[in-house]
Formats: C-alpha cells, structure tokens, sequence
C-alpha cells in the first residue's frame, strides 16, 4: 500500500513550496526539533519529493509524476484533516478544568430556512476574507512562518447524517 | 426490519392498495395480529415470504427478486467493509511511521 504523506512531512514540504531552504530556516518554519526535522528530510529524499543541494533543501520537480499524486491522494488528505482535528479538539479540552478554550467552537442548532441562507451566506463571506488574503499575499508577499499558519476549519452537516455516518462505521 | 422484509410488504401493499389488516388476513391467510407484527418490525418466516410472493405472483404484483436483494447487500456490506479497512489501515500505516521517526529520535538521543 502507498505511503500517504504524514503531517510532519506535509509542513515540509509546504514550507518547501515557496522555494529552497537550508536546514536552520527550515528548523524555524516548520517548528519541528532538529533531529525529527532531519529524519524527515532524510525520508522524503529517499521518496524522491526533495533533493539536497549546496546546503539547501528544495522540492524535486524533476520526479513530481511520482510525489504529485501521493501529495494529493484523498484517503491521505481525510486522514491528516482527521488527524489535524483531532488535535484541535484536544488542545481545546486541555486547559481550564474541562472548559473549551478559546481555540474551537461547536453548536448544535435548528436553523429555520432563512437562517440557513444567512449562515451559508456568512460562511462564504468567510471563504471570501481568506480568499482575499491569499490573493494578496501573491501580489504582495509578507514574511511567512509555516508553523505559524492558522489552521481554520469551518463546515456544517445535519446531526443525522454524522450519526449515521458513525453507525456505519461501527 | 430486513431489505427484504420491507420490499416485499412494500410490494403487497402497492399491488392491493391501503386497507385493513383483516383485509390483508383475509387475502394472504396470515393472521391478522401476526401481519401487524410483521408490518411493525418482527421477523418474517420464510413460509409467510412464500405466502406473499406466491399471492404477488398470482395477482401480477412484483414478485421480488430474493437473490438480486440479497447480493446487493452482500456489496454493500462489502464495500463498508472495504472502507472501514482502508480508512484503519491508513491510520496504522500512519500511526506506524510517526511511531518509527520518533523511535529514531529516542534512539539517536540514547546513543
């Protein structure tokens, strides 16, 4: 079975992504310590998604036929959202004696239709904002920290449907 | 209630139309507290299945296709089966590699 990219790896490579990078500037990108960040490296070199040269680490264009894919393989995706939300959920949990903190918010609510509009409206005014940012930081780049990113999740299901979705699991 | 279970009341009551449970008794010769168990979930013999089928068939109902039910749960099953795997052995293989880097990392430490 093909390896699907792990979080640690992800970060890498994302940081890759806007251009080579030594280890040092690495090492403040990603966060990651020292020798994890290095067996990472070491890893994704011998799967050919990066390569090393005059001290510095860059993604391997030249074999992107063959990283490409695993990069964006679904089943690889749906398990590092899982894996990142989870992670959400419990920083939330672990401070302030069992009371969520600040970091994520959930509601179970009846929406009347003209409620929903409005939510779905304010939803994509949301997608709207990060959108926004995303184009401007193409015309006008600011100093970025990969690790430093906020990850936002935002979405919505009927209360049913993720019942039913964990009955079959089970 | 089983797939099989509802297509086939589903199909006996579309072929005679909404009535009495003594109505339905009366066609099919199964007793009327037993048809309203039926209709409420208990478990269907295998006799009262004949029954039904034979009286679709001798009315020109849709007889139901037992086999044809049957396979299709067996893939649907199947491919919830087939998912449940793909999505653990996706979390093993994962839980796996991350386990080795930082087993590397511990060792790295000891030495």
């Amino acid at each position: 079975m093909r390896k699907t990219l792990l979080v640690v790896e992800r970060i890498v490579l994302e940081s890759l992504e806007v251009r080579a990078r030594g280890l040092d500037e690495l090492t403040e990108q990603t966060g990651l310590s020292g020798s994890l960040l290095r067996a990472v490296l070491h890893q994704l070199i011998e799967r050919g998604m990066i390569k090393y040269s005059d001290f510095s680490y860059e993604l391997n264009w030249e074999n992107k036929e063959n990283w490409l894919p695993i990069v964006r393989d679904r089943l690889g995706v749906k398990a590092e959202i899982k894996e990142l939300f989870s992670s959400l959920v419990n920083k939330s949990f672990e401070d302030l004696q069992n009371t969520p903190s600040q970091h994520l918010k959930m509601k179970k609510i009846w929406l009347e239709p003209s409620e929903q509009v409005e939510l779905e409206r304010k939803i994509k005014d949301i997608d709207l904002f990060l959108e926004g940012i995303q184009e401007r930081r193409k015309r006008k780049p600011v100093f970025e920290k990969t690790c430093g990113k906020k990850v936002i999740f935002y979405g919505s299901c009927a209360y049913q449907d993720l019942v039913d979705d964990m009955l079959k699991a089970s | 209630m089983s797939l099989l279970q509802k297509q086939t009341l589903d199909s006996f009551i579309k072929s005679v139309g909404k009535k009495t449970l003594n109505d339905y008794s009366e066609m099919t010769g199964i007793e009327r507290t037993r048809l309203f168990r039926l209709f409420h979930g208990a478990p269907m013999k295998l006799t009262e299945f004949e029954t039904l089928q034979s009286f679709l068939f001798e009315k020109g109902g849709e007889v139901i296709d037992w086999k044809h039910v049957v396979a299709q749960r067996q893939l649907k099953e199947q491919s919830r089966d087939q998912k449940i795997s793909a999505d653990l052995s996706i979390q093993i293989e994962r839980s796996q590699r991350l386990s080795e880097f930082l087993e590397d990392l511990g060792q790295r430490r000891a030495a």
